[in-house]
């Protein structure tokens, strides 16, 4: 029964055809269009186009509801009278509503206070003069109140007519709002996006109080229905690339939404390609940041993590502390990145090449030194590379997984094994052991994750064009690195916007960072209508206390 | 577009299947582990008979650090290992002495070339190309001539540093502000107007009282001077310092005057200094001034000289600018001797009065065996040091 119902399912949203109407009319549903669906023997029930319609029949109704939520065990049917009135019912989904406010707010008048009167009327009536809750929508369909069920609000159904209202009780315990652990700032705001999507466009929202700010509600996964929010500044975001993200938002075909890397994943424009080309942060700030350049975010419930998009390679080695910072201690941070990114990329490769193919380019005691500790290494430099590398990646995976309370464990067991007793063993270098570590806090310096993760599988594409041929090879990997980065975009934006091709106006962001009274240019790159961040003449008289 | 971009692709991708196999193609010939190379530090190289030795001196980077890391590799105490050919080109020398090494020999790091003085005395052109053409070579690598043997001083062990080579290459640079290098020598030999002048590197040996034990060390104190590319004299201490100051490369000049009252001595030692070279003609005749200007320090002042006294120190100065006048007349006056232009006067006409040049080129050594020379020297004490008073003299005592 199970298995049916879920070929049903992933058919179209609700195939009511099974049991009791006979089915025939599901194998009609396969093939057909939206408005035969219902198996065509019921009447739409206006504006229902298609849809099952509830009946005017509570019975009829609660059988229906109690055959489509059959085996679930958290729904909730409680029947009831209203106080000297008709049959009623309300559904809900028990964990995920907020039972207390269901019981104070809708439960208790019905049953005691409402006004007799009313207790005759149609159900939206009751609803609207009954119940003090204030979300709530009239529903005619049976998929309708299905769907709100499932997605926390409680079904209100009378007997007698064929309406049904759905009240937003959303309750339940998720995770409050925390320090985001991914992105700890020295000076900034604490607060990170949470599980759940309508507190991550809240704290959206505190931040930015315009009506310019949309936020548009997507529907994805057939199973998971998960909310997908696509959110953007009216007027400052690119109009194509909002189009452009509805589209592709709109054509995703997919049966569960897990968290943001699923969309990620279908709506980027490189899909093969090793570069991020969508930044995902945890971070409000962040967020409202990119908003504000003329950027749009995409929210996925159920994850913290919310999608920044179009984005350059720059903006990912640049972190939300760049700008709460004073200028100055933020440029010279975004050189070290810039340089330690470099670093972590490079370095073993360059070691690799200069030790095996060019050892005239070390200043001679530093080559005497070298050639000192590799003396009684019995592994070429690219072997000894690969060792220390792919156990260091598994030194890091291995920290990552465990419980924090093993992960000192095994940071110390890593720093003995590879620090130390390989080199006393003569198994590695030393020198090799502090390219490595260098590499390894290189390569923790980079702001965002995603490009991290890029430049550490990059490293060894490096390190084996540097065993094979030497420097030769290491710069023709690059001159490849660089054409691909130079093809690649993210939304139509070229993935080295700002250098190549050149802006000017954005260079105020990109590998400097001026002061807030300069920057007064939003990045050209994403529209050019409204452009400047601020009027120069406004500022007039700024630093006047100087 | 997009489909023409991925027909092409896929129209390219058997390419891109077959390129990693180019990556097995490659047997990376050119690589070599660092521990299947000896570097070469030093180079010696002198004559016997007609055929040249060279010795090369080979690092033991076992033996160099502290580190005990496993078994394998080079043994033994000495930090460094000498390999020595004769053949009838040092290149030859260098090719057959490779029969001797278990590690490939590798010349890049090579920083100090050593002529001995035979070799020297008999022309170092023939040794220059060998050392100049394959691109492993640095062409700054340090020339110097050795004193006797060139493989005695390389092979001279001198606790001091690790390698011998990288005594003599220390002790150059402290003699010298810019030692000449494989370019300058090339430079110089194919200029006009100026002689090789390149340190000399000695061995001296000493013996303290009630020891037996000689102690042997590497001293670099002299110039060896060239007229073309054969060595004609070494020169002693003095006019080697009265050369390198003429020609601004020396580290730090000391002088001591007399002290102009009484007896004793007051020492100036000049680091900062400059001196120029250059032509004034007059009508026929060309004279060569020596202008040198800087700054010294008084280091000591053992007599009952008061410096500090007013007018003390232009007489100082006054006495001491006609010392070093004399160190350079007679560093001149020892070149025109030796009929070698190590400091360049020639140069330095070519290079401010080309038509005279042109005029005298011919018979240059002639012209410059009687030319003019003027110096003026415009040192001047700039710091008298810590005490004013001469340290530890009653004040009566002074004058």
């Amino acid at each position: 029964m199970t298995g049916f119902w879920k070929r049903a399912f992933r058919k179209r949203k609700y195939s009511m055809d099974h049991g009791s109407r006979g089915g025939a009319a599901g194998g009609k549903a396969r093939g057909g269009e939206g408005g035969g669906r219902n198996g065509g023997g019921d009447n739409g029930g206006g504006g229902n186009d298609g849809q099952e319609p509830l009946q005017s029949s509570l019975q009829a109704n609660q059988e229906r509801l109690e055959h489509i939520l059959q085996d679930c065990s958290d729904i909730v049917f409680r029947t009831f009278q209203i106080r000297g009135g008709r049959n009623a019912l309300v559904v809900y989904t028990e964990g995920i509503v907020d039972t207390n406010e269901l019981h104070r707010s809708l439960l208790f008048p019905l049953l005691y206070r409402i006004d007799p009167q009313l207790a005759g009327e149609p159900t939206d009536e009751i609803g609207t003069d009954g119940v003090s809750l204030s979300q709530m929508k009239p529903t005619k369909s049976v998929e309708e109140a299905v769907e709100a069920i499932l997605s926390a609000s409680a079904l209100l159904l009378v007997d007698g007519y064929d309406v049904g209202v759905v009240f937003n009780v959303k309750g339940g315990t998720r995770r409050g709002v925390e320090e985001p652990n991914t992105e700890v700032v020295i000076r900034g705001p604490r607060e990170g996006f949470t599980e759940n999507l309508r507190v991550n466009t809240a704290l959206l929202r505190f931040k930015i109080k315009t009506p310019d700010l949309k936020t548009v509600r997507f529907v994805k996964g057939r199973y998971t229905r998960t909310d997908i929010v696509l959110a953007y500044i009216d007027g400052l975001a690119d109009p194509r690339v909002v189009t452009e993200a509805r589209r592709r938002l709109e054509a995703i075909e997919i049966d569960s939404v897990l968290e943001s890397g699923y969309i990620e994943e279908m709506i980027e424009d490189h899909p093969r390609s090793l570069f991020p080309q969508i930044q995902y942060t945890e971070r409000p700030d962040t967020v409202a940041g990119q908003l504000l350049e003329g950027r749009i975010a995409i929210f996925v419930d159920g994850t913290p993590f919310v999608m920044i998009a179009p984005i350059t390679m720059w903006q990912l080695l640049q972190a939300s502390e760049d700008y709460y910072e004073r200028f100055y201690i933020s440029n010279l941070i975004r050189w070290l990145r810039l340089v330690f990114a470099l670093i972590a990329l490079f370095l073993p490769a360059l070691y690799v090449a200069v030790i095996t193919f060019h050892p005239d380019m070390l200043p001679t005691t530093l080559l005497l030194s070298v050639a000192a500790a590799r003396e009684a290494i019995p592994f070429p430099a690219l072997v000894e590379a690969l060792i220390m590398e792919v156990s260091f990646e598994a030194l890091r995976e291995a920290g990552i997984r465990l419980p924090k309370t093993v992960g000192q464990a095994v940071s110390i067991l890593g720093a003995l094994v590879i620090g130390q007793a390989a080199v006393e063993a003569g198994i590695v270098s030393a020198p090799m052991v502090i390219i490595v570590s260098l590499t390894g806090i290189a390569s923790f310096t980079i702001p965002r994750f995603n490009l991290a993760i890029a430049i550490r599988i990059l490293r060894f594409v490096m390190i084996f064009a540097a065993a094979a041929f030497g420097l030769f090879g290491i710069v023709v990997a690059t001159m490849g690195m660089v054409a691909h980065l130079c093809r690649i975009s993210s939304f139509g934006l070229p993935y080295l916007t700002g250098v190549t091709p050149f802006r000017r106006k954005d260079h105020q962001d990109i590998f400097i960072r001026m002061p807030w009274s300069a920057m007064n240019y939003r990045p050209g790159t994403l529209t050019d209508r409204k452009s400047k961040r601020t009027d120069r003449n406004a500022k007039q008289g700024l630093h006047e206390g100087w | 577009m997009v489909s023409n971009v991925r027909r092409r692709s896929v129209a390219l991708l058997p390419v891109f299947a077959l390129l990693p196999l180019a990556g097995l193609l490659t047997g990376c010939w050119d690589r070599h582990e660092i521990n299947d190379v000896a570097f070469v530090v030093g180079t010696a190289v002198d004559k016997e008979g007609d055929q040249y030795r060279f010795s090369v001196q080979i690092p033991l980077p076992g033996q160099m650090s502290g580190n005990k890391g496993g078994g394998g590799g080079t043994t033994g105490q000495k930090t460094w290992h000498m390999v020595s050919e004769v053949a009838q080109s040092p290149m030859m020398a260098l090719a057959e002495g490779q029969e001797f090494s278990s590690r490939q020999v590798n010349v890049s790091h090579r920083r100090m070339f050593i002529i001995g003085e035979k070799a020297a005395r008999e022309g170092i052109l023939p040794l220059l190309d060998g050392v100049a053409r394959a691109p492993q070579n640095r062409l700054t690598t340090f020339v110097v001539v050795a004193e006797g043997p060139a493989s005695r001083v390389l092979s001279t062990h001198v606790p001091l540093e690790q390698l011998p080579s990288e005594i003599i290459r220390e002790q150059t640079i402290m003699f010298m502000r810019r030692p000449p290098t494989l370019k300058h020598v090339a430079n110089i030999l194919l200029g006009h107007g100026r002689d090789l002048m390149l340190p000399c590197v000695s061995v001296a040996s000493f013996t303290f009282p009630g020891q037996k034990e000689e102690t042997q060390a590497i001293r670099v104190h002299k110039l060896a001077v060239f007229r073309d590319d054969r060595l004609i004299a070494f020169t002693d201490r003095r006019i080697g310092r009265g050369l390198l100051i003429a020609s601004g490369q020396s580290k730090g000049h000391p002088v001591a005057v007399p002290a102009p009252t009484g007896s004793g001595y007051i020492n100036m030692m000049f680091h900062n200094f400059r001196s120029s070279i250059s032509p004034v003609v007059q009508g026929n005749r060309v004279k060569i001034r020596i202008n040198v200007r800087g700054y010294g320090t008084v280091v000591e002042n053992n007599s009952a000289f008061v410096i500090h006294r007013p007018g003390a120190l232009d007489k100082l100065e006054q006495m001491l600018n006609e010392s070093v006048k004399q160190d350079i007349e007679a560093a001149v006056q020892w070149l025109k001797e030796h009929r070698s232009d190590a400091l360049g006067f020639g140069e330095a006409i070519h290079a401010y009065r080309p038509a005279v040049w042109h005029r005298i080129a011919k018979d240059w050594l002639d012209v410059f065996r009687d030319i003019e020379v003027e110096v003026i020297s415009q040192l001047k004490v700039e710091n008298i040091g810590y005490n004013r008073s001469p340290f530890g003299r009653e004040e009566d005592g002074l004058r």
